[in-house]
């Protein structure tokens, strides 16, 4: 069966209201379970337990003092943030994932031959939700 | 939301007294939050929440040089003082009304590299206390006429903020005095946060300072200054930050 792959530039990316999509230069969601080992006496075999969902995460980005500005302000907040991602893009009816987050790390780096360019790194808390664009 | 992308090297890194733009080759700035995570047994998902923020600066590829005012000699005076000293970084550029990211950092290693390449020293500062928002009032330059064309922020705000100063170079003689002031309506100005007068005799105390100020800060703010003596030059930066 011939799969239809999809550019990776295509995503979307909103983080606390703010849309990143045209700053980004590379975006990931790391969503895991955590796993309990169970290994029986008499058994031959570990068994595995799903636990609780955990996530991460992350978009590098160029950066331009707006949105540096509003990436500082977000990771020195006291609230969760809300965020969506969309891998394929925004047009129905393709998929997006969406929850809220806690800012763990901001980025800037100011290299001498390249673009001023950054980073954050949010940490998901509560549940991630999967839905469509309509 | 159209990127207005700048080169790298428009950066600024102003360390206590001295620009070391012209040493480094790189500015890399990490902000990170601590986090706290709550794995009820009901709900199935991870609850984060958040606590203290920490900073850590590398300035890259600085090239070391020797002497009175050098990157070696302020920073090694820097590793032996307990208090840590004000920087200030503009990934930007500077300019008025430039972002920058102020606040006071700490040095705690003192290292340099000799091998087939420039000398270097690997500069990696950590801050201490609150990192501040700030926006440029005054570039860093040879003094011009007082007061500064004031910086307009839209807005009256309420949590008090902090006042970075920055003196690279005073010539010998000369007093310099300044204070940052805030107005309603750009017009009357009064006294916001006053930095102490620097020397060429104290400038190796007084080369940074931070003033901090409570309460309200009106909506437009410039810096006003005093330049004493005979053919009296000083180069220097202040920037504001509004605290949330």
């Amino acid at each position: 069966m011939a799969i239809t792959a999809t550019h990776g530039t295509k995503a979307v990316l909103m983080v606390g209201g703010q849309n990143l999509t045209s700053y980004l230069t590379n975006t990931d969601l790391a969503l895991t379970r955590e796993l309990a080992h169970l290994k029986l006496f008499g058994e031959k075999h570990e068994q595995i337990l799903l636990g609780i969902v955990a996530g991460t995460l992350r978009a590098a980005m160029a950066m331009d003092s707006t949105i540096a500005s509003n990436l500082f302000d977000m990771l020195m907040g006291d609230s969760l943030i809300a965020w969506e991602l969309g891998p394929f893009g925004a047009t129905a009816p393709n998929i997006k994932f969406s929850g809220n987050l806690g800012l763990s790390n901001f980025t800037l780096t100011n290299p001498n031959n390249d673009a001023v360019n950054g980073s954050i790194e949010g940490a998901i808390s509560g549940t991630v939700t999967k839905g469509v664009y309509s | 939301m159209t990127i207005s992308a700048i080169h790298g090297t428009k950066g600024r890194f102003y360390f206590h007294g001295l620009d070391m733009s012209p040493y480094v080759e790189s500015i890399d700035f990490s902000l990170d939050r601590s986090r706290a995570e709550h794995k009820p047994l009901a709900g199935g998902y991870v609850n984060i929440a958040l606590g203290i923020s920490s900073l850590t600066i590398t300035l890259g590829g600085a090239a070391m040089t020797q002497g009175e005012g050098s990157i070696e000699e302020q920073m090694w005076e820097a590793m032996q003082n307990d208090e840590g000293h004000c920087f200030s970084y503009l990934p930007f550029g500077d300019y008025r009304t430039a972002l920058a990211f102020c606040g006071i950092s700490k040095y705690a290693n003192h290292s340099m590299t000799a091998g087939d390449d420039v000398l270097r020293m690997p500069v990696g500062v950590v801050g201490s206390h609150q990192v501040d928002k700030c926006k440029v009032i005054v570039p860093l330059g040879i003094t011009g006429i007082s007061p500064s064309i004031y910086v307009d922020e839209g807005a009256l705000s309420s949590k008090g903020g902090a006042a970075y100063l920055h003196v690279t170079s005073i010539s010998s003689g000369a007093a310099l005095a300044v204070a940052v002031r805030d107005s309603y309506d750009h017009l009357t100005f009064s006294d916001l946060a006053v930095f102490g007068e620097v020397t060429q005799d104290n400038i190796s105390e007084l080369g940074s300072q931070r003033v901090l100020v409570e309460g309200d800060i009106n909506r437009y703010l410039r810096a006003e200054w005093v330049l004493t003596g005979e053919d009296a030059e000083a180069s220097w930066f202040v920037s504001f930050g509004r605290r949330q």
